[in-house]
């Protein structure tokens, strides 16, 4: 007996010390992806990678808001001087004069190699006399001017028209010479970050240079910028945000959850020692349930963490029921291995099978979740049920509370009375949820996200003054090199450009409108004649238009110079803003290389995706693929949530099953999880009316509900079948501790300020106490 | 926030501000623009002078509409009272441009229309078909905004005028130094800029009317391009 007491505690400290080993190298990470499918598609490997690691999420939006326009102007200007010589920003740009005369250059420099209109017809005489006679033709009517000076070195408009092609997005109003919010309240600045967007610690370093500049800028701007403030967006900054949150949240609430119970406890058991005893199993739990996580997922999400402190609230029952159930003597740890563990062991069988269902979920933080349950509750239960017993003092008296218990026990008679009450609700809340069947669940995926809506505004006012519109679609298309990508990109522009025309969209965008492949920049060059060739084509052309040719010196030898540059490549634009353009549109994915080319909607807002795909098709276009963003991952998750619904049903299912097996009565699986029921569908009529639609996150709470309430239900069962015919009073003071230290393990969760902790919080708490409640008025009192 | 949403919003985030940066660069900012120097007085003079034309005929057009009293006294506050007086209209006009560039004046025609209290609509017909409107602080040209708030000198320019609109002589003075030549039947208003950003743009424009209604306006920048706008009332609908 001793030797196996040895064997026991030294295979218990074994495993913590391994599982701290683990949990001490394993990655913890927070974005916003974890709840993207495991086996994405194609399209959303392509979604995910950009938004993990892409130049789009490289992006910090910036604005200054209070004091007056100038003074913002002024910071705004003081701000990017201070951070442009700074290494973690690729750019940082507020509109002002400084920034983007590189990309003129650029297309200005090449124009014959970038110009959609350079072909062999423009250099004919023909082709440069109706080229250049447009040209004046700009010149006469009203605004014309613009095009004045570039005449002499393009006289063929290909700048002008170059510019044209890219459309004519929205843009950020300017206010005194910087970016400014349409409301004119703000001054407005773009940085691009070096590090990626899930680089967490590169952009917390980026975040805090960028707010120490601003600090700086303000003390040396003096009074007259004191109510100045400044704002950040951008996915590295919600990314961080969300990560301090669910760590700030994680931390809190565990930090509350813990001191309640800690305080409950001790209330309680009113001895220390049997406080700590009684939190063994949990923190065993604990640490095996994230070890678990770090074994089965390379990595481990902090909203797993947040969730596993809710959990303490649950593991914790084991030890209650074990001190509060075992009564005063040393002996009673047997007596209640005896008598109660069975009981327990079915409840902790009930649980897994319950979670077991998230672990098919293919949202690998819903599986996390699932696998961190299992192993957290399952170590509980053996810790409380091995470990325990085994560290117990000889003298060991816990105190004993059957008088609280028989108190509970005359509110419970109480509470049959209820039960055609219970019946009512249970029948009222079907109706609710039958009534609002179209609103139950929330399909869209943003549901889901731990960014709390606050920031989701901020995020999309700043978008919005930064002067965006929206476009819901983008072709996608693939060949293993960038020069072969790029020829893909301009047939699928051909296509494109036709469905511009018939007004099947309004406008697209793509990689090769900023880098053409090299084989269509060879064929413009190729299209420029020699330069005797062209001079004498050009004073031909000149026949009839009044304008000399000496003016057109600079034509001549741009001309001639473009004619023999060499093709531009990726290279070329290394630490250009046209390198992140053309980066956000060109990825490398796996061993070829994707172009994006996202398609602006009419103006009906909808586009015809059958017509687009019949054109991608008639154009041979191999393997292009139109992605409707928001419906494809919407769908998606539509998909992930109904299979998630799915599997708790057979969960619920399985339970039965598992009941009835061991029961071996139909009537006690009714009784036992018709309350349980009762208490999810109230719960869920309650959110529903409150105009809460559920998502993946209540469903994971409603879940536990029965997890958690199926102990209580099996209790008051067992209770049904002892000889006096009800619960003992001391296990019943058992379930109603166990009951308040799961409302403060979940309880807290609902004011997180974490959206999906919220979710299960909100859902846990009610839930549970409904749950012993409703078990509670279905037990039988056969002496009553 | 959907994934998606974030992706597809940052991609526009980029393109969007790409394109702004292009058109800001040699379109129509004057401040990036001069840093640029192929560029540099196109773009500036571009939005100064499309503006300030339009404005002008705004005026004019307006004021020639009204049939207000014939004052005794000929000077610019009477001027200014009767070209305050105005009500909507349309018109015809032709633009002459003598550019240095050139060795022929080019030429514009088309429709005005004014559209109270603040909006101007200038349709050219000829050579290209082109329409280009003023409503409140922002010109359209061809669907695409120029917002006034973005060119302080343009918007600055354009509030004076509007100043004459409404009767507030002080406010055109603040940026123009006013003179009137002529008679009643045929006067001429001559403006010559007081700020150093106007004047390195403009020499002066003059106005040329008769009673309360605008005939023609001139521009001469500072590097001899000049711009003749002629003015025809057209018969009220």
């Amino acid at each position: 007996m001793r030797k196996n007491r040895v064997f026991i505690i030294a295979t218990w400290l074994a495993i913590l010390l391994v599982g701290g080993l683990l949990i001490s190298t394993t990655k913890f990470t927070a974005n916003l992806s974890e709840f993207l499918p495991r086996s994405p598609t194609t399209q959303q490997a392509i979604l995910n990678e950009q938004l993990r690691q892409g130049i789009l999420s490289r992006q910090i939006m910036i604005s200054i808001d209070g004091g007056d326009a100038a003074i913002r102007a002024k910071l705004s200007n003081e701000l990017v001087r201070k951070l442009q010589g700074n290494t973690a920003f690729l750019s940082i740009n507020n509109g002002s004069s400084n920034g983007d005369t590189r990309i003129f250059h650029y297309i200005f420099s090449h124009r014959y190699l970038l110009s959609p209109t350079v072909n062999p017809t423009l250099f004919t005489v023909a082709g440069l006399h109706n080229a250049i006679a447009d040209s004046i033709d700009m010149l006469a009517t009203p605004g014309g001017e613009m095009v004045q000076s570039l005449l002499p070195s393009d006289p063929t408009g290909a700048t002008v028209q170059m510019i044209q092609s890219m459309g004519s997005g929205a843009r950020p109003v300017t206010r005194d010479g910087v970016w400014s919010s349409r409301s004119g309240k703000s001054a407005l600045i773009l940085a691009q970050t070096r590090a990626s967007g899930s680089a967490m610690n590169a952009q917390q370093a980026a975040i805090n240079d960028i707010q120490t500049a601003f600090a700086v800028a303000k003390s040396e701007a003096g009074s007259v910028a004191a109510n100045t403030t400044l704002m950040m967006t951008g996915v590295g900054v919600i990314s961080v945000a969300s990560r301090d949150a669910i760590v700030h949240a994680a931390e809190w609430m565990s930090t509350i959850s813990i001191t309640l119970i800690i305080i409950l406890l001790l209330l309680v058991y009113r001895s220390g020692i049997v406080l700590v005893l009684g939190l063994i199993p949990v923190f065993s739990g604990v640490i095996v349930g994230i070890s678990a996580v770090a074994l089965g997922f390379s990595v481990v999400y902090d909203i797993t963490l947040g969730f596993g402190t809710a959990l303490i609230g649950e593991a914790v029952d084991y030890s209650i029921y074990f001190f509060v159930q075992s009564g005063q003597s040393a002996t009673g740890s047997e007596e209640w291995i005896r008598n109660y563990w069975p009981t327990i062991r079915l409840g902790v069988l009930t649980s897994i099978i319950g979670f077991a269902s998230l672990l098919f979920s293919n949202l690998p933080g819903l599986a996390q979740l699932g696998l961190y349950a299992i192993a957290g509750l399952l170590t509980a239960a053996i810790v409380t049920r091995l470990v325990l017993p085994t560290l117990l003092p000889g003298n060991f008296k816990s105190r004993d509370l059957s008088s609280i218990g028989e108190h509970l026990l005359r509110l419970t008679r109480t509470l049959s009375t209820l039960r055609p009450g219970v019946v009512l609700l249970l029948i009222a809340a079907s109706a609710v949820l039958v009534s609002h069947r179209d609103k139950i669940w929330n399909y869209d995926l943003s549901a889901l996200s731990p960014v709390p809506a606050a920031a989701q505004r901020l995020y999309t006012q700043m978008r919005t003054d930064l002067g965006v519109s929206e476009s819901g679609y983008l072709v996608v298309v693939s060949a293993p090199t960038v020069n072969a990508t790029l020829a893909v990109a301009e047939k699928t522009g051909n296509a494109l450009q036709g469905l511009v025309e018939d007004h099947v969209i309004a406008g697209y965008e793509s990689p090769a409108r900023y880098l053409p492949s090299v084989t269509l920049q060879q064929e413009r060059q190729a299209a420029i004649p020699p330069k005797d060739v062209l001079e004498m084509r050009l004073r031909e052309a000149l026949l009839g238009l009044p304008v000399k040719a000496s003016l057109f010196t600079p034509f001549i030898k741009e001309s001639e110079a473009q004619r023999t540059l060499t093709p531009l490549t990726l290279a070329d634009l290394r630490g250009t803003s046209i390198e992140m353009v053309v980066n956000s549109m060109l990825i490398r994915h796996g061993n070829g290389w994707d172009a994006i080319l996202p398609l602006k909607a009419p103006a009906s807002g909808v586009v015809d995706a059958q017509r687009v795909r019949a054109s991608l098709a008639r154009h041979h276009i191999p393997g292009a693929m139109l992605i409707d963003l928001s419906g494809t991952s919407n769908q998606l998750y539509k998909s992930y949530l109904i299979n998630g619904i799915k599997l708790s049903l057979s969960g619920v299912a399985f339970i039965a099953l598992l009941l009835l097996f061991v029961l071996r009565s139909p009537v006690r699986v009714i009784r036992i999880l018709l309350p349980l029921i009762a208490a999810v569908l109230t719960v869920s009529a309650g959110l529903v009316l409150l105009g809460y639609e559920l998502n993946i996150m209540n469903l994971i709470g409603l879940m536990l509900i029965v997890a958690v309430g199926s102990n209580y239900a099996l209790f008051f069962d067992q209770g049904d079948r002892q000889v006096h015919g009800e619960i003992a009073p001391r296990t019943l003071a058992s379930l109603v501790i166990a009951n308040i230290t799961t409302i403060m393990g979940f309880g807290p969760l609902a004011f997180s300020g974490v959206p999906v902790l919220q979710a299960i919080g909100a859902a846990v708490a009610p839930g549970v106490v409904l749950a012993l409640l409703f078990s509670a008025s279905f037990s039988q009192h056969t002496t009553v | 926030m959907a994934i998606s949403k974030v992706l597809r919003q940052l991609l526009d985030t980029r393109l969007g501000i790409l394109v702004a940066h292009l058109e800001k660069s040699f379109l129509k900012d004057q401040v990036v623009a001069r840093s640029t120097p192929p560029l540099a007085a196109a773009s500036g003079r571009t939005s100064f002078h499309s503006g300030a034309a339009i404005l002008l005929m705004l005026l004019g057009l307006s004021t020639m509409l009204t049939a207000a009293a014939q004052a005794s006294e000929w000077n610019i506050d009477h001027l200014m009272q009767s070209l305050a007086h105005t009500k909507p209209g349309r018109a015809t006009f032709v633009e002459k441009k003598f550019l240095t560039m050139l060795e022929k004046p080019i030429e514009s025609s088309g429709r005005l229309r004014f559209i109270a209290p603040d909006s101007l609509e200038m349709h050219t017909l000829k050579p290209k078909n082109e329409v280009m409107l003023i409503q409140g602080d922002v010109l359209t040209i061809d669907h695409q905004d120029i917002h006034l708030q973005d060119h302080p000198e343009l918007l600055a320019f354009i509030d004076s005028i509007r100043g004459t609109l409404t009767g507030n002589q002080q406010m055109l003075e603040q940026f123009f130094r006013l003179s009137l030549n002529g008679s009643e039947g045929n006067w001429t208003l001559t403006m010559l800029p007081r700020q150093k950003k106007l004047a390195d743009l403009v020499q002066y424009i003059q106005v040329n009317g008769s009673n309360n209604t605008v005939t023609s306006i001139e521009t001469l920048k500072t590097n001899r391009d000049r711009s003749l706008i002629t003015i025809t009332k057209s018969p009220t609908p």
